[in-house]
């Protein structure tokens, strides 16, 4: 299945993009997404989403079409054609 | 509530004809103070917006001096204030353009030792400083006192605006329940990003005071203007939010 991810802030720097389709296993857990996108876009961008123990950092903000996703995300099953957003905080004046 | 007099219709003859706003919405605003954390290349314009409109009273809160590379964006400042105090620059550029409001700039940045007794003072919060440390002061004192803040933030080419209502929408700490370690106090920006979350922020602003239209309380107004993608995303209350889960 595919699913749309989209990029902000110092994500979009990393990864040179701004929105990018994957191609997942049906009924791929959110965590299997991160795996995913953290072995695809290296270093840089696992620090700045995971903590050194491989958790999601609580300031990363995971939309999934167009909703802010509470609490750990990592077992949610992600569905086909879903758009999955993932924006650090920003706070430039 | 003090009434409107005939310099402010006059002024203000051309925004009395929105639908919705009118006098009493005209002079909800007369009647209000509104804080501004940071008059930089966001709070800047943003408080150009709120003066233009006609805000009772701004409290603006900015230290330091200013410097050539705040000119890109900075647009209350003006080139003869190089190396002088920031607030000096603020407070003329906006009493020469609206000498019918009330400034105060204050030359400090938030802090734990006045947050709460400049957030006392207001009727709306906007938090528009670079460092987070500050915006979750600010939002901490807003919570305690019920107090509307409007969080507004850009990065390179993208912002969002955060309209919050203690009690009603999550907080800053709801989104961000701790401090996030890679954000820089540098960060790229051109002044038309900056000044786009300004204006929508300071419009979000004079629609909680006047009444008019409809409030984007609860939901974070993002914008990339490298494309001019525009989102309204539905943000969520933290029954856990060690800031706001007892209100």
């Amino acid at each position: 299945m595919e699913i749309t991810v989209q990029y902000t802030g110092q994500l979009a720097e990393i990864t040179g993009t701004r929105e990018e389709a994957i191609e997942l296993s049906p009924g791929a857990l959110f965590k299997e997404l991160v795996g995913h996108l953290s072995a695809r876009h290296g270093k840089k961008y696992a620090d700045l989403i995971l903590t050194s123990s491989g958790d999601l950092r609580l300031s990363t903000l995971i939309i999934v079409d167009g909703e802010q996703q509470l609490g750990d995300s990592s077992e949610m099953v992600l569905d086909e054609s879903r758009t999955v957003m993932l924006m650090t905080p920003i706070a430039g004046g | 509530m003090s009434e409107l007099s005939d310099d402010d219709r006059a002024i203000y003859e051309w925004q009395l004809d929105v639908p919705g706003f009118g006098e009493e919405g005209q002079a909800r605003l007369r009647n209000s103070t509104a804080l501004v954390s940071r008059a930089g290349g966001l709070g800047g314009p943003l408080c150009f917006s709120l003066a233009a409109a006609g805000i009772g009273k701004l409290i603006i809160a900015h230290a330091g001096d200013l410097r050539p590379d705040d000119l890109n964006r900075q647009i209350l400042m003006r080139h003869d204030g190089l190396g002088k105090p920031r607030v000096e620059s603020i407070r003329k550029t906006l009493q020469a353009f609206n000498p019918n409001i009330e400034v105060e700039a204050v030359p400090e940045n938030i802090s734990e030792s006045n947050a709460a007794s400049l957030v006392d003072q207001a009727d709306i919060v906007f938090g528009a400083a670079p460092l987070f440390a500050e915006r979750f002061l600010l939002n901490r004192e807003c919570v305690r006192r019920k107090i509307p803040l409007i969080d507004c933030a850009m990065y390179n080419m993208e912002g969002h605006i955060i309209p919050i209502v203690p009690g009603e929408t999550p907080c800053l700490a709801c989104i961000y329940p701790e401090m996030p370690p890679h954000w820089k106090r540098k960060f790229p920006v051109i002044g038309a990003v900056s000044a786009l979350a300004a204006n929508i922020g300071a419009l979000e602003g004079i629609k909680c005071l006047s009444g008019l239209g409809e409030s984007q309380k609860g939901k974070m107004l993002y914008f990339d203007s490298t494309t001019m993608d525009f989102q309204k995303i539905v943000i969520q209350r933290n029954p856990d939010c060690t800031v706001c889960s007892a209100t």
